[in-house]
């Protein structure tokens, strides 16, 4: 069973090959970040540009790395939402038409479902049931998952996403877009208790964050400390959001009794968090797993490995080819229109 | 025996059509949500027209300039068709194909480009060919480029033609120019077009099928904007 992977949900075209036996054949990545960076931020226009211009050309690098053909394939999954609505309908648009050119199944994919599924990618794959935090630019949320299709929402950000709090703080302290991995270098050299910041809703009962009061004071000290202290604050705020997504780590899995963390989106990638993830909860009992850190970020891999797993499932409801996209999308919505 | 797909969605209506030597059968639908229903489009056309996709000879689409939206999906649809069937696609200026859909000989095609702007290309039919003979632009409507100078009278078509009649008219110093109402580009010239396109071997392979914007700023740099 070889499946065609497509995400152009934000600015990252991607596209892969997964074969239910084999594993992951090919993966490629246009990614747009240093066009945005000119900008100061993705400007939706002009990502769906790239993607319609990029998108064929990587679908051809895939096959030919791969040594497959069109013909080969047995279904095409692609990134239905959320994201950006034009960037979607690139990828929906193309996966739809090459499908019913080839007469095989379409798969429109949660592309949270394919974030929080990427771990399993990886060579020690995590087994069900899980708890799950999907932390990125765009989402921040602990998530349940005992199976395929079966997520629910145990607790998320009541504002900004913590990848989107980094990069607002990367911006505060001068660095340019994406200031997130920036950010990350400078603390680096910082100490992380020299400033003591707030962390927001630590304390509450329930499993939500908040990451906008971070913000604001580092922007307190960003105008009260001279410049030689901003390695100390970007490693202060880098562990203040550490130690948030920690406690509330804890907090989940012993809400669900759940013996195994699964952490998934762009901030996975960050050291710290990763560090102090492991050495806080490994002590407990608990195992930690994390994507290879290339599949931290969005990228087509995940996105032909959901469909691949829903393909074997034999989820396919019948392909009416009229596809719709979904910009905004929670992910029960989603495993409801699945039947899960 | 050649057949052609086509697909138009560069403004509010949709269409798409299948030439079949010569011979025309199109579906249209208006409104807002294109990306639903282009390819159920295609399928019961083909599907009326007692055709398989396996049958096409390529896959033409109306390239713009419109709704940028509107000719990503052509342009996309267009792209995974083609792929997926091994053909070539034919890229149709959607101006070309609303001048056309008239029957005069000397058109102004004139799309609303938004923020006061238009979308311009000037067509002649000569030889029983539409020919281009000023190439698509985007301007200000008080400030056209100079006309090509045909000697012949000229029809307006098009949202940016109903729009900005007198204001154009005056910029070309047009004494009672014909504007022609409630045209859209459609899917049929951008098979007729297309077919034309085919004949002379000029299909593009899908990976270099591309929209045609035009507005090519749409949003300004970090530095553009302490500038100002």
């Amino acid at each position: 069973m070889l499946v065609l992977g497509i995400e152009t949900s934000c600015d990252e075209t991607g596209v892969a090959l997964y074969d239910l036996k084999a594993g992951l054949l090919a993966d490629v990545l246009h990614s747009q970040v240093a066009m945005h960076a000119h900008y100061g931020g993705v400007v939706p226009e002009l990502a769906s540009r790239d993607h319609v211009r990029y998108l064929l050309p990587l679908i051809h690098r895939v096959l030919h790395q791969a040594g497959q053909s069109l013909s080969s394939l047995n279904a095409i999954a692609y990134t239905a939402g959320p994201g950006l609505a034009g960037a979607l309908l690139v990828g929906s648009a193309v996966a739809e038409s090459l499908a019913t050119a080839l007469d095989i199944p379409a798969l429109g994919i949660h592309h949270l479902e394919g974030h929080l599924l990427s771990p399993l990618l990886s060579d020690q794959r995590p087994e069900f049931p899980f708890v799950a935090l999907l932390v990125s630019g765009g989402h921040t949320q602990f998530m349940s998952v005992s199976g395929l299709g079966q997520y629910s929402l145990l607790g998320e950000t009541v504002d900004d996403a913590a990848g989107e709090a980094f990069d607002k703080t990367a911006h505060l302290l001068g660095l340019s877009y994406p200031g997130g991995p920036a950010l990350s270098r400078l603390a680096e050299s910082g100490d992380p208790t020299r400033f003591s910041l707030p962390r927001p809703m630590m304390h509450s009962p329930d499993l939500n964050m908040s990451f906008s009061g971070l913000k604001t004071a580092v922007s307190l000290l960003v105008q009260s400390q001279p410049e030689s202290q901003r390695p100390h604050i970007a490693a202060s705020f880098e562990q203040a959001v550490s130690d948030l997504l920690c406690h509330k780590a804890i907090r989940a899995l012993s809400a669900t009794q759940m013996k195994h963390l699964v952490v998934a989106g762009g901030v996975g990638a960050n050291k710290r968090l990763r560090r102090e993830l492991c050495s806080l909860l490994e002590p407990r009992g608990i195992q930690v797993s994390f994507p290879p850190p290339r599949l931290c970020t969005d990228n087509g891999a995940m996105i032909a490995f959901a469909g691949a797993l829903r393909l074997a499932q034999g989820d396919l409801t019948d392909h009416q080819r009229s596809f719709s996209i979904h910009p905004r999308w929670s992910l029960e919505e989603y495993a409801r229109s699945w039947g899960d | 025996m050649s057949h052609i797909l086509a697909l138009e969605s560069s403004t509010e209506k949709c269409s798409v059509a299948v030439w079949v030597n010569g011979h025309l059968r199109v579906r249209e639908v208006s409104g807002e949500r294109h990306s639903e229903s282009l390819l159920p489009l295609v399928n019961t056309l083909m599907k009326e027209a007692g055709l398989s996709l396996g049958q096409l000879d390529a896959v033409a689409y109306g390239q713009g300039p419109g709704s940028f939206t509107g000719v990503r999906l052509a342009c996309s649809v267009a792209q995974g068709l083609a792929f997926g069937l091994g053909i070539p696609t034919l890229p149709v200026s959607s101006l070309m194909a609303l001048a056309a859909g008239t029957n005069a000989r000397q058109v102004l095609a004139v799309l609303d480009a938004r923020m006061g702007q238009i979308y311009l290309g000037a067509y002649g039919m000569i030889e029983n060919d539409w020919m281009t003979l000023m190439a698509p632009c985007l301007c200000d409507p008080e400030a056209p480029p100079d006309l090509p100078a045909t000697g012949a009278s000229w029809h307006l078509v098009g949202s940016g033609a109903e729009r900005h009649a007198s204001v154009l008219a005056n910029a070309w110093h047009l004494t009672s120019p014909v504007v022609l109402q409630g045209r859209y580009p459609h899917a049929s010239q951008v098979a007729e077009i297309g077919a034309g396109l085919l004949g002379r071997g000029q299909g593009l392979p899908p990976e270099e099928a591309t929209p045609v914007y035009l507005r090519d700023k749409v949003a300004l740099t970090i530095e553009e904007r302490q500038r100002k």
